[in-house]
């Protein structure tokens, strides 16, 4: 059984990478990861280092107008006097006092943005923009498309019927699908990796940086826990793809057309990632409905529970990860049963349109 | 070895209101080129579909190769051309068979390229099949079919979209199939391509069996059949044919005239005449057409159902 799902496998790789599709998607997520990274290195190289999180904008006093900004950069470097030098005495000891009470509390995160440069220098470079493309959802939205298309597009060309003719399982043929969707996406992952690391290599040479070289450890972090950090959000992110791939299958085999599919997978996607948490938020009563959604327990599960990425992927607080898994897993199984029931049970007809 | 290769025992198939097949029990045996002949939407295709897992039974059981289940496992035993030929458009003919040799782990890339030349595709295997033709995209369909030698062959209108050289001879490979152990099964709405190529048929109208049986035993079970006769003296002749029970309808045509007589009794026929010295100069049976046949009992169905 296994190797046939295997040859199965096979075949559908046979198709999918004759198809324009997937290399699309590729290049699109491609494209953005990188972004990311060139992004990080632009900002650094425009900010020279400094960041650009301004926690206090414009300090402007009538009278003796002076206009002064101070950033957590400022604050943590100690330049905070020399900011406020243009400022009076008393304007001074005003300023000092706010930023005592809660300039700390405000920079706590902002600890880790000076060093945005992590970003595009190796080892943080390397999954640094992909955990920010996960933050994006767009992996989530491409493989959903996916996903539909690879099942849908059988039903319009009529070829569902051609393959189930020749014996071939029905939630084998299914499954096939949905691991090779996985593998796909594992293939995303990889190749984007791949990419930060020669990009990370030419932007640690092009233009030389004081202060930056190519390979740098974040302070206290060692190379086997960066790895180990690496290694589990990569599997981490691999599989918050598996319930997106299964409701993608999901909508396809339920209108039995690619449009329909993606169209419906895409409008969940969104409705339960943006309307309805924003709708739930309205009461405090409907929070626990949250916690039951698919997309918060993604954000839980792949983000670490932060959307600093360099919080985040130096290993923050952990939060109800258990839950996230077991959301995720129930989403995922549901969504799979549901199409498998569906699917064996349906008869077959012709050509639908592609 | 299975005598029968097909057996379905009250198969029935209901969309919604719609009966597609009522109550359909078919056999059919190892070996031969086995027609499906029925009018537009007399439920041949759904049959088909049933047999090949593409449909769920509403009611009444089949089996293949002499087993009830296992079902996906002796379609592997089989291959079928099912209604419109249906291949992914983006790749070529060759890659399209390749990929269905693939994931049934059967045959060669040798296999490939002489399935392609036995269709008639030799020089255009490597174009994308969203390229080709009706009738080029039904032919690599018969390709498909015919994909590791299967001992069965469904094949579902196959000469639709052919021009009438390409339906010659698609005929010819059809009939080629049927011979040794290989049973085809082929659906066709074509009269005279069904009585061309098959050798035993079943009549399905509405969803319901008709007929069933050799074609031509079905013929001849239809009723008597027509000779003309041409003699030396025709006037005797006629004069002799009223006195024999078994002969009907005598109509004179010009110089020879048409009765309606077993044509095995052709024997005692010109003994009859030679003893009355009257001599056979011509004597040419003719027989009913499975299309007489089928409208027959098609027609004698609409009434009873009526």
């Amino acid at each position: 059984m296994i190797s046939h799902l295997l040859i199965l496998i096979k075949g559908e790789w046979f198709k999918l990478r004759r198809r324009w599709l997937p290399w699309i998607l590729l290049t699109v997520i491609i494209l953005v990861s990188q972004a990311f990274l060139w992004g990080f290195y632009a900002v650094h190289h425009i900010t020279e280092g400094e960041g650009t999180n301004t926690f206090l904008s414009d300090y402007q006093f009538t009278g003796d107008i002076a206009t002064v900004q101070v950033s957590c950069f400022d604050l943590l470097n100690g330049r905070l006097q020399e900011r406020i030098q243009p400022l009076s005495i008393e304007e001074r000891l005003i300023v000092e006092g706010e930023i005592a009470e809660w300039g700390p509390k405000e920079c706590s995160d902002y600890a880790y943005e000076p060093e945005k440069f992590f970003m595009f220098v190796l080892p943080t470079s390397i999954v640094g923009s992909v955990y920010l493309v996960f933050l994006t959802g767009l992996p989530f939205m491409l493989i959903m498309i996916l996903s539909a298309s690879l099942l849908g597009s059988e039903y319009g060309w009529g070829t569902l019927r051609v393959v189930v003719s020749r014996g071939l399982g029905r939630w084998q043929l299914i499954s096939a699908k949905l691991i090779l969707c996985v593998l796909v996406a594992f293939g995303w992952l990889a190749v984007m990796v791949l990419l930060n690391i020669v990009s990370s290599i030419l932007a640690g040479i092009i233009p030389p940086d004081e202060g930056v070289s190519l390979i740098m450890l974040p302070e206290g972090d060692t190379w086997p826990s960066v790895l180990s950090t690496f290694g589990k959000f990569m599997g981490k992110a691999l599989y918050a793809t598996v319930p997106y791939i299964c409701l993608g299958t999901f909508f396809v085999v339920l209108t039995q057309s690619t449009a329909q599919g993606i169209s419906l997978s895409v409008v969940t996607y969104v409705a339960e990632a943006m309307v309805v948490p924003a709708l739930l938020a309205i009461s405090e009563k409907l929070e626990r409905i949250n916690e039951g959604l698919l997309s918060s327990n993604v954000r839980e599960w792949v983000f670490l529970g932060d959307s600093k990425p360099a919080v985040a992927l130096k290993g923050a607080e952990e939060l109800d990860m258990l839950q996230a898994f077991l959301v995720i897993l129930a989403y995922s199984a549901t969504m799979l049963a549901v199409s498998m029931w569906i699917f064996q049970r349906r008869d077959l007809s012709g050509v639908k349109g592609a | 070895m299975d005598e029968f290769v097909i057996q379905t025992d009250s198969l029935t198939k209901h969309y919604k209101n719609v009966v597609a097949v009522d109550d359909l029990s078919i056999e059919i045996r190892r070996g031969r080129v086995y027609g499906l002949l029925g009018p537009n939407g007399s439920g041949k295709t759904t049959t088909m579909g049933m047999l090949l897992g593409l449909q769920v039974p509403t009611f009444g059981t089949f089996s293949l190769f002499g087993y009830n289940h296992g079902h996906k496992d002796l379609l592997r035993r089989a291959g079928a051309l099912v209604e419109n030929s249906s291949f992914y458009p983006y790749l070529s003919g060759y890659q399209n068979l390749r990929y269905f040799q693939m994931i049934s782990g059967k045959g060669s890339e040798e296999e490939l390229e002489s399935l392609i030349d036995r269709v008639g595709l030799a020089g255009r295997g490597d174009d994308l099949f969203r390229t080709y033709s009706y009738g080029m995209k039904q032919r690599l369909g018969i390709a498909l079919s015919l994909l590791g030698d299967p001992d069965l062959v469904f094949l579902d209108e196959p000469t639709n979209g052919l021009d009438p050289e390409g339906m010659i001879e698609v005929r010819e490979l059809i009939k080629s199939l049927g011979d040794g152990s290989r049973t085809v099964l082929l659906s066709s709405h074509l009269l005279h391509e069904v009585e061309q190529v098959c050798d035993s048929v079943t009549i399905i109208s509405k969803g319901r069996l008709i007929a069933q049986g050799e074609v031509s035993q079905l013929i001849a079970t239809a009723g008597s059949e027509q000779i003309r006769i041409k003699t030396t003296d025709n006037s005797k002749a006629i004069q002799l044919l009223s006195t024999l029970g078994w002969v009907e309808d005598i109509s004179v045509d010009e110089d020879s005239f048409l009765i309606t007589a077993p044509i095995e009794r052709s024997a005692e026929l010109t003994a009859a005449f030679a003893n009355s010295n009257v001599y056979v100069s011509e004597m040419v049976p003719i027989r009913k057409s499975l299309e007489e046949y089928f409208l027959e009992v098609t027609g004698r169905e609409n009434e009873r159902l009526q």
